[in-house]
């Protein structure tokens, strides 16, 4: 893709991306928080549209952007009551102010070492036949692995419904 | 990355803007074109005359919840099939290994059945 | 660059398409619903009541539009493109004619599913918006009837994918054969049940009942805004039927040329009457009986054709 296009599109879906993380955390209404964490989503798949990866791109959104969103909205309805009350804007707890530093830490160490690589683009995007022709190829061992950890989490799903329901 | 590509790509985005701004086009033509003389009666919710009684965002028992967790699971499932099913044809080695991936979930589908999480309550 | 442009070209026609969709659609099923129960539907406007639609139209437009006091005014506007945008956007993926789809994507098949997937937190956002217990209550239930019915709508349109080994409608297109029709017609069924109940129509408008309740999430809607939702359910009618056509029945193959988008059309027609015919004859589910279908019918049905097409292509 040409610079010229690329840039002012990237430009901005990071700035959808950063003003709807900036929203979701300044939101007092915990639903409009959750309705900036989708926008932030979409604008995440966005991005990796751009990447030309279009298959997460697509996921994404099936997952994450519809399903994940309205998991996260039940159990706001389910949790919260009395949504007129503002939360918190921000927590300058010792507790807090460790877990940011460690994330940012891990985050900086994740970078420094894969910075390289994260900017040697592939020329070709390798599509998603060649991502399914991996996954059952040489990757079917961790595929099916996958498959149990999805059925581990399943069950906890299960499990935690009915804990809420009695 | 040059050429027919790029273009799907920018198009999908041009796509969704261009989605948004019709309504807003439909929604501007009736903003001109409607009247507007908001009474208070007309500014209630709609509950036929009734005065709403209590705040309706008290926290509602969502029984759907686990369905919705369900689902993120099953997505999950189904996106790596997609990602698989292109390349399937002709390969029994690869059907089987996908065949097990889609018995192991329906395990848990048959889990989820028998723990009565798909009634409505 | 010229990609955005016809991106906004096809995102503009394709709210035009449903535009005049849900003009002819409104006319043809009040004509067919009309039928059904012995009457004749809008005649006076018009020859054969066509103009009736227009006159609708023209009052929604010229409707006030009423933001009642207790909503969250944010939200209340926004939801309704949050429900629109996804259905417009579906339309795009659809191969309409020989190596032609308006956005011609690697995923186009993932793309149908779940793009019109969004449209679950926009309908279930509506509800809540409202501040109206009503309305709110409503919102969940179709968020749950949504949620619940994507599965089976996801997991019907593999088989066409693993027999074509290709997610790209046009390739698919390119490798239909037509003994893929008996052999994917369960999943045609499946589809066609998950896709009426996406768009909740009669067998499933147990959120909506517009008839007994009172339009479920969209209550507190009116005007124009209200229409935003009908039209949306519309495309969603018009695409589900375009998609079906074109991947379980062929669309347009077989006929050469321009022919071949009226055949294929045609053939997307013949579904989306057969989903009016069903709205209309059918009474509605129960909510118990909403569920069952939903995870413990339509899902497993869907597995079963997963494991028939992987046995077949196993051995292809």
């Amino acid at each position: 893709m040409s610079e010229t296009v690329s840039g002012p599109v990237f430009a901005i879906l990071a700035f959808a991306c950063i003003g709807g993380a900036i929203g979701m955390l300044s939101a007092r209404n915990t639903i409009h928080a959750a309705l900036w964490l989708s926008e932030v989503m979409l604008a995440v798949a966005g991005l990796y549209l751009l990447l030309s990866a279009e298959y997460l791109a697509v996921v994404q959104v099936l997952i994450y952007a519809s399903a994940m969103s309205v998991v996260v909205l039940f159990i706001i309805m389910l949790t919260l009551r009395e949504r007129e009350g503002p939360v918190r804007m921000a927590d300058f707890s010792i507790g807090g102010g460790i877990l940011a530093g460690l994330t940012g830490v891990i985050l900086y160490m994740a970078l420094a070492d894969r910075g390289d690589r994260i900017s040697a683009m592939p020329v070709e995007p390798s599509g998603t036949a060649a991502l399914g022709e991996l996954l059952f190829g040489r990757w079917t061992l961790p595929l099916e692995v996958a498959a149990l950890i999805l059925l581990v989490s399943l069950v906890a799903a299960v499990w935690w419904s009915r804990e809420v329901d009695s | 990355m040059e050429g027919a590509y790029a273009d799907s790509v920018l198009s999908v985005i041009g796509l969704a803007l261009a989605a948004v701004a019709f309504i807003l086009i439909v929604f501007l033509l009736s903003a001109v074109v409607s009247p507007r003389n908001p009474t208070p009666e007309k500014l209630e919710p709609y509950e036929c005359g009734m005065p709403p009684a209590g705040v309706p965002w008290a926290a509602v028992r969502v029984r759907f919840t686990g369905l919705a967790l369900l689902l993120v699971i099953f997505d999950a499932e189904a996106a790596m099939l997609f990602a698989v099913a292109g390349g399937l044809r002709g390969f029994p080695a690869g059907v089987i290994a996908v065949g097990v991936f889609v018995g192991l979930l329906t395990l848990g589908l048959l889990y989820a059945w028998r723990k009565g999480i798909l009634e409505w309550r | 660059m010229s990609g955005l442009i016809w991106g906004a070209i096809y995102g503009l026609a394709a709210g035009m398409v449903i535009s005049l969709a849900a003009f002819i659609g409104v006319w043809g099923e009040r004509k067919i619903a009309g039928r059904i129960q012995l009457r004749y539907g809008p005649q006076e406007l018009g020859p054969f009541g066509l103009l009736q639609t227009g006159a609708d139209t023209l009052k929604l437009l010229l409707k006030e539009d009423i933001t009642p006091a207790a909503v969250d005014v944010r939200i209340f506007r926004v939801a309704p493109l949050i429900v629109f945008a996804p259905a417009a956007m579906s339309l795009a993926v659809i191969p309409y004619a020989y190596g032609f789809a308006p956005i011609d994507t690697g995923v186009g098949v993932l793309f149908f599913v779940a793009v019109p997937a969004i449209s679950v937190v926009g309908v279930l956002l509506a509800g809540w918006s409202s501040r109206n217990t009503y309305a709110t209550l409503g919102g969940l239930r179709a968020a749950a009837q949504m949620i619940s019915y994507e599965l089976p709508r996801t997991l019907s349109v593999l088989p066409v994918v693993l027999l074509a080994g290709s997610m790209r409608p046009l390739d698919i297109m390119d490798a239909w054969q037509w003994w893929w029709i008996p052999l994917t017609f369960i999943g045609f069924i499946v589809y066609f049940i998950a896709s009426l109940a996406e768009i909740n129509r009669v067998p499933f408008d147990l959120p909506e009942a517009e008839a007994e309740l009172v339009a479920g999430p969209f209550a507190d809607y009116s005007g124009i805004r209200w229409a935003i939702f009908a039209m949306a359910e519309y495309g969603g009618l018009v695409a589900a039927s375009l998609f079906g056509a074109a991947v379980f029945f062929g669309g347009y193959l077989g006929v050469p040329g321009a022919l071949g988008v009226i055949v294929f059309v045609l053939k997307a027609l013949v579904i989306a009457l057969l989903m009016l015919w069903v709205s209309w004859t059918f009474p509605r589910m129960r909510p118990d009986q909403l569920m069952a279908t939903a995870w413990k019918v339509l899902t497993p049905m869907a597995l079963i054709q997963l494991v028939l097409v992987g046995a077949v292509i196993s051995w292809l």
